[in-house]
């Protein structure tokens, strides 16, 4: 028998992936933004340690599912698996460009 | 308070059977009927009779280009009939339509006798139709709009587009669009709060994972789409310089708000239409879902991540280079979980051979269109090619293979399937099979070739073409291949009327299918479960004989009939799917027809600056909202029902239907909130000469804002503890006190901009908008407040009776949090000279 509590973690452990996603997409575009548009407020240097760091934690987070999304639930933990495997590629990868690029371009 | 005790029962239809009381209203009466079926049906026919009218726009686009030189119709004819096709096709077609499908389907999916919100659903119903007549009755007034479906500024500001064409597409939509996140708000709480007992969250149809995505999508991608047509509406209207580069305004702060919306859309599209794949393919398989797991892993991943895709749209506007990589690594990506869906597709069919009846025909279809959409679009996704196919002929087969792949096929697949329900006939397998071999055909006959047209060098939206330049032969091929869709289509009409009289009897489940829609026999009556029954397994009808072994009149389940002669139904724990209450649910009424014609005026006499009468509409529109919340509450009583349990009715809960709803509704004017936000630190970041000169907020007022934003929060939980207490009065006194100081908070915040001059600068205008849009919530606060402590001061509410409480202190809250993240930005605006 499934408790709520049981099911509420395994429904977090589905959502919390793609939402540290949604929440570092948002910080990179933002940091983006501050080095890239007219004001320039910071350089680009910064900008590539911060989300170098930034996108280590992230992607550790949203691996984090895949020890925590286990539960009485064989389907919502393959989601919750699942769901951290795509968010933490999606997070590696959109923070690529910090390393392939000098500049803002 | 106990069952005998009851008050609310005056509502109800005395000395009616179930059947009775789940009737639809017959003659004029039908349009105050507010029954999913009802309601369903009618999106369902009017999205059609869009898809249509869009259809035929098409034809006329494509005949203008079926030959070089062509003068079928004039430059300005064609920028209107394909601005219309557009426009008919995204807003007041494809999202209809499905929305139709799901509040078709949903309840009868997840063992409910409706939605959680019918009187809402029937006023989505109605604005959307209100709407959609707007939008076209530009045709009669010679004023449709031409600037292409996304409206891009300048050419659709005041300046370069005169008349109102486009006031016509801005305040048509935006009114349209409430239908949308309406049904956004009671498609989520009927998933997550009206289940059948037993229905945990991995025993619901995959139908309801993809629906409870797309609501959340459609939650938070709409508010950006409509923040920026009140953005442009103003700048048209008031003269306010969002979009003017000379007063610091950008036209790329419209391409963002649009496509932030844009994007989403498509997959808001999209998924609906998978959900009914993954819940058509399974019955013609034989087998479940394959990889239900992966299956919710990938909708709940794709919601996110195309959120993450909307500057792809904007590739060749000059956004630094770095940005157009994160973009292109997000629409990159977002091909791993629709790969993964696909993928759970494929493997389904490999189960067992499937039966190749029609839905499944327009499976296999969807599958081979909507991939190669999908590959294309991970083209698309690279800078370089890009810039290359950039709004060429190259981007409209892509959206085309998409949007007509990952839509269209689908949906005729579930016309063919769910037909018998609406008939109680099958439609024809021979006329079905021409309808889909001229449509495949047609389709990759049109938009297979368009590919082409676009790698050599046709721009999309020319009206003509010069000839002998390869483009001659392709186009005409193009426009041969629309007529075959148009013949599919006519098929389809033709096959839909004449089954109903000759199409052979559905029967009792005549697919055989898994799910509990199928549970009576075609056609299906006007409610839906005489008992509630107990669900233990996702695919119901297959594995659960008791509910097809007898007459579902006579199944064993909870809420047996009828009590106090109401419409009622099982209210459920978001995640367990047990029983936690009895859900009331309205009867037919007029007033949310009434209610939305009063919007329609409102809008209508917007587009007619006729400002005295949008004052009467928003007048009734309030009046309309008033009669609709004054009723008797039906919280505080319970009773036995049935299989040993006994249930509140409407309990006073965080997991009730109505405090979900609130919940909603606050992460809907958040998106709009942040929409907001994004569009002030836009303009301050890209234009910092001009954010120089607007003028600096008072700090003082924003700080008295802010803490009248924390009291106001404060307040409103302080309301609700008293009345959970039943100290009625104390309650009372509390909520006019709410109300004083949401005036005050708001009158604050207008203060704190006294000093700044909207028309001087687009970031001063933006300012103002952001506290135009806080002050109406507060409006709302002080509203509320103060009608329920009118009911309370009348004596309509008994002690218990405190849902209104719970969900005002959760508005109050999330208010509450706007007026401090208003104060905040106003706060640094004025400390740091310039936001």
């Amino acid at each position: 028998m499934n408790t709520r509590a049981d099911l509420c973690r395994q429904a977090r452990a589905i959502a919390a992936p793609v939402t540290i996603w949604a929440m570092h997409f948002v910080l990179v575009y933002a940091l983006f933004s501050a080095a890239c548009a007219p004001r320039m407020l910071m350089d680009f240097a910064t900008l590539r340690i911060v989300v170098v760091v930034m996108t280590a934690l992230a992607a550790v987070l949203a691996l984090l599912p895949l020890v925590t999304g286990h539960g009485a639930e064989p389907d919502l933990a393959r989601a919750a698996r699942w769901s951290g495997i795509i968010a933490t590629l999606a997070i590696l990868f959109q923070a690529l460009p910090v390393l392939l690029w000098q500049s803002c371009g | 308070m106990t069952d005998a005790t009851y008050t609310g029962a005056a509502k109800g239809e005395p000395d009616k059977s179930f059947e009775e009381i789940w009737a639809q209203p017959r003659g004029w009466r039908a349009l105050s009927s507010v029954s999913h079926r009802a309601v369903g049906k009618r999106f369902i026919i009017t999205g059609f009779i869009f898809f249509l009218i869009a259809g035929f726009l098409a034809l006329l686009v494509r005949t203008q280009l079926i030959v070089p030189e062509n003068t079928f119709m004039s430059a300005e004819t064609y920028n209107q009939v394909f601005t219309m096709h557009g426009t008919l096709m995204m807003f007041l077609f494809a999202i209809p339509i499905l929305e139709g499908f799901a509040v078709y389907l949903i309840p009868m999916l997840v063992g409910a006798r409706d939605m959680a919100f019918p009187r809402l659903g029937a006023f989505g119903f109605y604005c959307y139709v209100f709407g959609g007549v707007i939008v076209l009755s530009s045709f009669l007034f010679d004023a449709a709009p031409d600037g292409g479906w996304f409206m891009y500024v300048p050419l659709s500001t005041s300046e370069y587009t005169q008349g109102l064409s486009a006031d016509f597409w801005l305040i048509g939509i935006t009114f349209a669009e409430i239908a949308s996140v309406t049904a956004a708000v009671e498609i989520i709480a009927t998933i997550l709060c009206s289940r059948a007992p037993g229905m945990t969250l991995t025993k619901m149809p995959i139908f309801c994972w993809y629906m409870l995505i797309t609501a959340l999508m459609i939650a938070i991608g709409f508010p950006p789409l409509i923040i920026g047509s009140i953005l442009l509406e103003a700048e048209r209207m008031l003269g306010l310089p969002f979009f003017d580069p000379l007063l610091g305004g950008d036209p790329l702060l419209w391409q963002h708000l649009f496509w932030l919306f844009g994007h989403p859309e498509v997959y808001i599209i999209f998924l609906p239409a998978a959900g009914m794949v993954a819940t058509m393919l399974p019955t013609f398989v034989g087998k479940p879902l394959f990889g239900y797991g992966f299956a919710v892993a990938a909708v709940v991943t794709m919601g996110f991540l195309s959120f993450g895709l909307w500057a792809h749209h904007m590739f060749a506007t000059g956004l630094p280079a770095i940005s157009l990589s994160l973009f292109s690594a997000a629409s990159t990506m977002v091909a791993v979980p629709t790969g993964i869906q696909i993928f759970c597709f494929i493997a389904t069919l490999s189960l067992a051979k499937p039966r190749m009846a029609m839905p499944m025909l327009f499976i296999l279809g969807f599958l081979f269109v909507f991939v190669i959409g999908g590959l294309t679009g991970v083209m698309l996704a690279s800078v370089p090619f890009n810039w290359q196919a950039h709004d060429s002929h190259f981007v409209v087969a892509h959206l085309h293979y998409v949007l007509f792949g990952g839509m269209v096929f689908p949906l005729f697949g579930a016309f063919y399937y769910w037909v018998p329900h609406f008939t109680g006939r099958m439609m024809s397998e021979t006329l079905g099979r021409w309808v889909f071999w001229l449509m495949f055909i047609g389709f990759n006959g049109t938009f297979f070739l368009m590919h082409i047209t676009g790698l050599r060098g046709m721009p999309r939206r020319i009206a003509t073409y010069p000839e002998g330049i390869g483009w001659d032969r392709l186009n005409l091929l193009s426009t041969l291949g629309s007529y075959m869709i148009a013949a599919a289509v006519l098929v389809f009409i033709w096959d839909f009327f004449r089954h109903q009289k000759k199409g052979p009897l559905a029967g009792h489940n005549p697919w055989g299918a898994a799910t509990l829609e199928w549970l009576y026999p075609a056609v299906t009556p006007t409610h839906n479960f005489h008992a509630i029954p107990r669900i233990t397994s996702r695919e119901p009808m297959w594995d659960q004989p008791e509910l097809t072994e007898r007459h579902p009149r006579h199944l064993d389940g909870i809420l047996r009939e009828t009590h106090h002669n109401r419409r009622e139904t099982v209210g459920c724990d978001p995640l367990t799917g047990e029983p936690i209450q009895v859900l009331r649910l309205p009867h037919p009424t007029w007033v949310p027809l009434i209610t939305a014609a009063f919007v329609a005026v409102m809008f209508a006499a917007l587009l007619a600056k006729t400002y005295w009468l949008v004052a009467v509409g928003g007048l009734g529109m309030m009046a309309g909202f008033t009669a609709w919340a004054w009723e008797p509450s039906d919280s505080g009583a319970d009773y036995d029902v049935g299989m040993g349990l006994r249930l509140p009715v409407n309990i006073v809960d965080k997991r009730s239907h109505m405090h979900v709803a609130i919940v909603g509704t606050l992460l809907v004017s958040y998106a709009l909130l942040a929409s907001i936000i994004f569009g002030i630190l836009f303009l301050w970041n890209i234009r910092p000469a001009f954010a120089e000169t607007a003028g600096l907020p008072g700090l003082g007022f924003a700080v008295g804002a802010g803490s009248a934003g924390l009291v106001l929060a404060a307040l409103g939980l302080m309301t609700n503890a008293q009345a959970c207490r039943g100290n009625l009065g104390a309650a009372a006194g509390l909520g006019v006190v709410l109300a004083i100081v949401a005036v005050i908070a708001a009158a604050l915040l207008g203060a704190a901009l006294l000093t700044v001059d909207p028309w001087a600068s687009a970031l001063g205008a933006a300012e103002w908008v952001l506290a135009a849009f806080v002050g109406t919530h507060l409006f709302v606060v002080m509203y509320w407040s103060l009608i329920n402590a009118l009911r309370k001061a009348v004596g309509a509410v008994q002690p218990g009776q405190t849902l209104p409480d719970l969900n005002l202190a959760t508005f109050t809250k999330g208010t509450g949090g706007m007026v401090v993240a208003a104060a905040v930005l106003f706060g640094v605006a004025a400390m740091g000279g310039a936001v």
